[in-house]
């Protein structure tokens, strides 16, 4: 009898959906009362709308009516217009625009409706069914309602309980849909109260929620029933997956060969999973199983297979199989039930996604913008920009303007994206520095003076310069964007090296008491000793320093009583002190010997701190070191007791092969759609991951169920190095594709001209065949083959494209 | 005499023999340039600039004196063009057709005339200047009577061109520049022949044509010039030539007639037979010019075309005579190499040929390779739309010049090499020093394939394409882009199909035509042509801010090109608040911050919401 049912839910569903998506041409039968009530059969219900026959006006809902038709008849509703006239007086029709429409079953009148309440083809299928299935959902308005239904149903049956926004909604058709199938197989109970939603413990409220109660297993009366909420949207077909998931046994046992078990989990594209056990340890594998299988519940079937019961086809250390409809299955070893989880949730995840995505690629138009900066930079065009506050320089202003005064020049293309993106943060440095700084800003469009940009070696946009008098003109290598131009100028407000004159002199500067103001930009300085005579490792260092300007702050000491500062910090000449005023530290580097690049990297690790807050700035310069990431995610600071872990750590040297570091996610959100990448979704913060870029691309989570101490931390990264943990992903390797083809007017051309160009000469053909047969990749197949009257062939090659080449474009966008 | 036995012996053979205590007291120069037309100084000025030693010969007393007497009514038809709109220097070298090439602003021909069409005297004056300004060695007054070849195997080429003046003065060079210009009238030879007066010489004065009936033989610039001239006051002109008229605007050449054609008549065919019945008081021959081949000795083996056309002397693409290396011939007497198609033959177009052969001369003889700029793949399509839109060589010497782009390994970075004269393709790698050995692209600027062609209707329907997907249909001139995974061969280069500049690519691109030659529309010519790019070396080149790329760098071993190269090496491109809003709209963003918290919550319903979460496990044990 159950199986029969399924099949008639299934058929009713069909009818639905191919109902929905296809707009009803059906008539309305128009009818007068009389004729209308005579048609009327017992035991069917009927919807008639009652108008006046000459009133205009009301199409609007005639047409949802009539979209209305097919859906109801579906159900077994038949639908009507009847024309009110003068000769038959009925008491349905009311005066002039006061017009209803009415519910009968057989020819008692089952609920009257105004107009206004069946403003659309849902809201008629919705009322409709929720009047007829009165008796089978709930209508409740309070907790006590809900648990008065959950306790009668206890040990009895199943329940559904579902919150819609509204009466009427799509959701609440869908809701009511489901009830007409399952009706009688679950007690279903509907609500609208947010309050009642948010008292059993819901979140994110102002969505739509179905719960699947599973009463009927509750023996206590005392007890909850255990419920599962429907995550996927709130459509008919999901809830009726849904159902349909929630009613297969919670975990079945197999003895099968996992290829040849199929249950309705596959059907309905869900993932099957085999916990792979064996008889020493079954009772405990079971319980595991049915544990995983209650949190799996509704995302994939869980099964419990004996490895004994099998020909040994199973690899000794796995202990999961995971199998998707055709896919290959997927063998795998898995300790920790939530990661677990977590693959299988990703799988289901970034399976449903991709469906989406490939419909959109479909209509995926070569001429639409993919480029994020050209779009938002062309969308932007409008804008009017502070341009005043930076002097326009011109061929025949160049030279004087920075001849004469300190300037930043800036040299851009009025038609290069990328330019005019920084044009905006250049602007707004200007904005900044309005009135308080001696360094004029300047700009010159290289559109319109290429001259004076190849005669400033400018070959490539955006480029930044610095002409200040009687030095060479520095190039800005810093990020694009208004801070760390801001701070490049504003530490070059003072020329470097700072001569140092003084032991006491050079000792404020250490103390950042000398030049204070500066400290804002740069939390390092630097200070060379030298000795007098060391001449060349003077001059390495006054080369370094060039390549470090606006970047740290550099002084230089070298007068005779330098050896008092090299006795009192430990520094034997030549030495490099550098000093973190605001920590209070300063830390000596020896530096005979050392060359310029030696010296550069020196100054430039210097800047690195060693629990660094990352940001989007940051990040480059932590990445060159080349280690692993050990990152702490919170959403805020972090607090006191982590940092104090791992800084301790740190310091008993237990984190050197590591780069530990942390990432607030007020301040850099973007660290959200890395935790989603790694998760699937967000994960309970904060959250401290191994990220291993360098060298496997992959992601670790420190267990969620663990407190971050420095005992579990050290035991944790020694799994990691045992190779005990698993990853919770594993980093794309792939390359960066061309996002879409590109037009092939090569072979629109070949199609357009009757002969092939190469044809002429035949050694030519010769060579081409060879040289596409030996690489293969690049050339479509031979387009000669085109009969000569396809004009247009839109993209180029595409089969290449269907597989390769869409992935990178699909990442991009799931992010 | 010496003449007669140069042919029955080997004439280096000869001259070794009969003058080797001549030559060795003769001057030596490495450049010898002969003539101080424009192309003449313009090589002179590459020279000079380049610290060569060199010597320009002029037998005038004075730069250009072709324009001292030509064109006879003196207006020039070579545009000058003085406001374009754009102050870009190099865009608006395409609407000046008179100007030589040289580091001095000064010597741009708009300070010496604001005429449209200006007067051949402004020509002479700024030619004088320029020679003067640029102070190159012109010897003056020196007209070379004879040059022939001496074999050296010492000198650069194997042999010195020897050159004698009129004064039988000697010089020697090692490479000879010819650019002498088409000097001698083409004739023409009927019974009656000797009446006919030539353009020349013939008088322009309209008072001596009154009343006249008059034919012109010709229908080239000059003869419409001269029918202008005169049409107000003969009774009729008639003009006659082999082939029909080309106006230039259809032919887009513009060695073709420019003039207003309406009024004069063209006797299409002999029907009405006119000139049988009633006779011409006049008849006047403008019939153009030829090279004055009768300097050079046989044995530089420098000829004509074929015995039918000798109004050019032969030489390959590079400008290099085929009968001896060394021997370059420049400005309108290398117009064989683009006669007809382009601008080779007029100085908006030598200008550039002659620095390419300058650039060919310094890498071949002083070691220095062809100029330049290296740049990250990043780079790639703002590079080409840079040039495409500025470039005036790409623009005059359409078909001819072509930028190149050379790729260097695994396509991260690449060279732009300007305009190098496309037919040479084969021999890329000797002629400039660089090489190709991982793919290249051409850039061209082309008409399309059936724009033209006198007769054709320039402005038939439809005849300009505003999709991008048509392109490759364009009709204007538009950029062409080529692409080879390899330099191809001289052999396919020579047997290339007889439309195509270049032979088969593995892949071409065509920017679509506009108007207003303006190529920078974000959609329209920017994103195809980033498609066409990123196809052929199979990458991704989006620009990204550096938000995303800090996300491509935790969760991606391997990060797109533009991140790569501008934000892991500390240069991201930051995003403005403004921008970020455009982004989230144009869904190529996403907002973080602001996803926070329905993202958060979303998460913790799932956390919550079902049991057994929240349960311990060994309840779960209990239960069931």
């Amino acid at each position: 009898m159950a199986s029969s049912f399924s099949v008639f839910s299934i058929e009713v569903f069909l009818v639905i959906l191919s109902c929905v998506s296809k707009s009803s041409e059906d008539s309305l039968p128009e009818l007068s009362p009389q004729k209308y009530f005579s048609t009327l059969q017992p035991g069917k219900a009927s919807l008639a709308y009652f108008c006046q026959a000459d009133s205009p006006g009301t199409s609007i809902f005639l047409e949802e009516l009539k979209e209305a038709i097919r859906p109801l008849q579906d159900y077994g509703i038949s639908v009507a217009k009847v024309n009110c006239i003068k000769e038959e007086i009925s008491r349905y029709c009311g005066k002039d625009d006061l017009m209803k429409a009415y519910l009968f079953r057989g020819n008692v009148l089952l609920r009257e409706f105004p107009t206004d309440t069946l403003f659309d083809v849902n809201a008629i299928v919705a009322h409709v069914l929720f009047a007829l299935l009165f008796n089978e959902v709930k209508y409740i308005t309070t907790l006590e309602d809900l648990q008065n239904i959950e306790n009668s149903m206890k040990g009895r049956a199943n329940m559904i309980f579902s919150y819609v926004r509204a009466i009427g909604t799509p959701e609440h058709r869908a809701v009511m849909e489901a009830a007409f199938v399952y009706g009688t197989t679950y007690q279903f109970a509907l609500t609208t109260e947010i309050a009642l939603l948010e008292s059993i413990g819901s979140e994110n409220i102002e969505r739509e929620h179905l719960y699947f109660f599973h009463c009927e297993i509750v023996l206590d009366l005392s007890q909850d029933c255990r419920r599962t909420l429907m995550e996927q949207p709130f459509t008919t077909l999901n809830i009726h997956v849904f159902v349909r998931t929630m009613k297969a046994p919670l975990l079945t046992e197999v003895a099968e060969d996992p290829q040849h078990v199929t249950t309705d989990h596959l059907q309905l594209g869900l993932p099957l999973l085999f916990i792979v056990s064996q008889q020493a340890t079954y009772d405990a594998d079971r319980r595991t199983a049915e544990w995983i299988a209650w949190r799996l519940l509704g995302k994939a079937g869980v099964l419990l297979i004996l490895r004994d019961s099998l020909e040994g086809n199973i690899p000794q250390r796995i202990n999961v199989i995971l199998k998707r409809a055709e896919q290959e299955m997927e063998y795998l070893v898995l300790d920790d039930i939530d990661s677990l989880i977590f693959h299988v949730e990703n799988n289901v995840k970034s399976e449903q996604m991709e469906e989406g995505e490939d419909e959109e690629m479909e209509s995926q138009d070569l001429d639409t913008q993919d480029d994020e900066v050209a779009e938002t930079v062309y969308r932007d065009r409008k804008k009017q920009l502070p341009l005043e506050l930076t002097v326009e320089l011109t061929e025949e202003t160049f030279d004087a303007t920075v001849m004469n005064s300190d300037s930043i020049v800036l040299f851009y293309a009025d038609w290069h994206a990328v330019s005019m993106a920084f044009l905006q943060s250049y602007v707004n440095v200007a904005v900044k520095l309005k009135g308080t700084s001696t360094m004029l800003l300047t700009r010159i469009n290289c559109a319109d003076w290429s001259n004076v940009c190849s005669k400033q070696n400018v070959t490539a946009f955006p480029a930044v310069k610095m002409y200040k008098e009687g030095e060479n003109p520095v190039s800005y290598a810093g990020m694009l964007g208004t801070e760390d131009l801001l701070k490049f100028i504003q530490l070059n407000r003072i020329s470097y090296p700072v001569n140092i004159a003084s032991i006491q002199e050079a000792e404020k500067y250490l103390s950042g008491k000398l030049y204070e103001d500066l400290f804002t930009y740069a939390s390092v300085s630097v200070l060379g000793l030298f000795s007098p005579a060391m001449t060349t490792a003077k001059e390495k260092f006054l080369e370094a320093r060039n390549y470090l300007k606006g970047h740290v702050i550099i002084g230089i000491y070298s007068e005779a009583d330098v050896w008092i500062l090299s006795s009192k910090y430990a520094a034997p000449l030549p030495a490099l002190l550098l000093a973190r005023p605001k920590e209070g530290k300063i830390e000596c580097i020896p530096l005979a010997g050392t060359h310029v690049h030696g010296i550069v990297q020196i100054m430039a690790r210097a800047v690195l701190e060693i629990f660094p807050e990352i940001t989007v700035e940051n990040l480059p310069a932590y990445l060159r070191l080349q280690k692993p990431l050990l990152i702490l995610f919170s959403n805020g600071s972090i607090s006191h007791q982590y940092r104090k872990a791992i800084l301790t750590l740190v310091k008993q040297k237990q984190l050197d092969s590591l780069t530990p570091c942390w990432l607030n996610l007020k301040n850099t959100p973007v660290g959200r759609g890395v935790l989603k990448s790694y998760f699937g979704s967000l994960p309970p913060l904060p959250q401290l991951l191994l990220v291993n870029v360098y060298s496997g691309g992959q992601v670790f989570a420190f267990p969620s169920d663990q407190s971050i101490t420095e005992y579990n931390l050290v035991s944790w990264l020694k799994n990691l190095e045992a190779g005990l943990e698993n990853p919770i992903k594993n980093l794309s390797a792939q390359e960066w594709k061309p996002p879409l083809p590109a037009y092939d007017f090569l072979s629109m051309m070949d199609a357009a001209e009757p002969q092939h160009p190469t044809k002429k000469v035949p050694t030519c053909v010769k060579e081409t065949d060879k040289q596409e047969s030996e690489k293969g990749e690049q050339e479509p197949e031979p387009t000669r083959k085109e009969p000569v009257q396809t004009l247009r062939i839109k993209h180029w090659n595409r089969n290449y494209w269907s597989k390769e080449a869409e992935k990178p474009f699909r990442h991009e966008k799931e992010l | 005499m010496g003449l007669a036995a140069a042919r029955l012996v080997p004439a280096g053979l000869l001259l070794a023999l009969a003058l080797p205590s001549a030559l060795s007291a003769a001057p030596h120069r490495d450049y010898c340039v002969l003539g101080a037309g424009p192309a003449g100084l313009q090589m002179a000025a590459f020279l000079q600039r380049a610290g060569r030693d060199y010597a320009v010969f002029e037998r005038a007393s004075a730069p250009g004196s072709f324009f001292t007497r030509y064109p006879r009514h003196r207006k020039l038809i070579s545009i000058n063009k003085q406001y374009t709109g754009k102050a870009n220097a190099e865009f608006n070298l395409r609407h000046d057709w008179n100007s030589l090439l040289s580091h001095d602003p000064q010597l741009l021909f708009r300070h010496y005339s604001r005429a449209y069409f200006p007067d051949a005297g402004d020509m002479v004056r700024y030619l004088g200047d320029f020679a003067r300004r640029l102070g190159l060695h012109v010897l003056y007054n020196t007209t070379i009577t004879h040059v022939t070849l001496d074999k050296d195997p010492q000198a650069w080429n194997g042999h010195r061109f020897v050159l004698t003046d009129h004064k039988g003065q000697v010089y020697q060079c090692s490479v000879l520049l010819v650019a002498t210009g088409l000097s001698v009238p083409t004739l023409i030879d009927f019974p009656g022949s000797e009446h006919v007066e030539g353009y020349e010489s013939v008088s322009v004065d309209p008072e001596d044509f009154v009343g006249q009936s008059v034919l012109i033989l010709g229908r080239g610039n000059s003869a419409f010039e001269t029918a202008e001239n005169i049409m107000g006051v003969t009774n009729f002109i008639h003009m006659l030539s082999r082939s029909r008229v080309r106006l230039s605007w259809s032919t887009h050449y513009v060695g073709d007639v420019s003039w207003s054609a309406d009024s004069v008549r063209l006797p299409e065919d002999d029907s009405d037979n006119f000139a049988m019945r009633v006779g011409y008081d006049r008849v006047i021959r403008c019939l153009g010019w030829k090279f004055n081949f009768s300097i050079f000795d046989q044995s530089l083996r420098l000829s004509s075309e074929n015995e039918f056309n000798k109004k050019y002397p032969l030489i390959k693409a590079s400008y290099e005579s085929k009968g001896s290396r060394g021997l370059f011939v420049l400005g309108t007497a290398s117009h064989s190499v683009d006669y007809r198609k382009s601008a080779g033959g007029f100085i908006h177009g030598f200008r550039y040929t002659v620095r390419a052969v300058h650039r060919l001369l310094e890498h071949r003889h002083h070691g220095v390779t062809w100029p330049t700029t290296e740049h990250p793949i990043t780079q790639l399509t703002s590079s080409i739309i840079r040039r495409v839109n500025e470039a005036s060589g790409l623009y005059q010497m359409f078909s001819v010049l072509a930028d190149i782009i050379l790729l260097k390994e695994n396509a991260t970075t690449f060279e732009h090499l300007e305009e190098f004269p496309m037919q040479m393709l084969a021999q890329l790698e000797p002629l400039t020093g660089r090489t190709a050995q991982h793919g290249l692209f051409v850039i061209s600027m082309e008409y399309g394939k059936n724009f033209s062609g006198p007769g054709k209707d320039v402005f038939f329907y439809e005849r300009s394409v505003g999709h991008t997907e048509d392109a490759w249909l364009s009709n204007f001139l538009h950029p062409v882009i080529y692409y080879y995974k390899q330099l191809p061969t001289e052999q396919e280069v020579r047997f290339r199909s007889p439309h195509w500049p270049l032979p088969r690519p593995t892949a071409i691109h065509h920017i679509v035509e506009d108007f207003l030659t303006d190529w920078t529309a974000p959609v329209g010519h920017i994103l195809p042509l980033r498609r066409f790019l990123e196809n052929c070396l199979d990458t991704d080149l989006r620009n990204f801010y550096a938000e995303s790329c800090f996300r491509f760098a935790l969760t991606r071993q391997k990060l797109p090109p533009f991140c790569q190269q501008g934000y892991l090496q500390m240069q991201g491109l930051a995003i403005t608040e403004s921008l970020q809003q455009h982004g989230v709209e144009s869904k190529l963003l996403q907002n973080y911050a602001a996803a926070t918290e329905s993202s958060s919550q979303r998460t913790s319903d799932r956390a919550l919401a079902p049991g057994p979460r929240a349960q311990s496990l060994d309840s779960d044990k209990e239960e069931l």
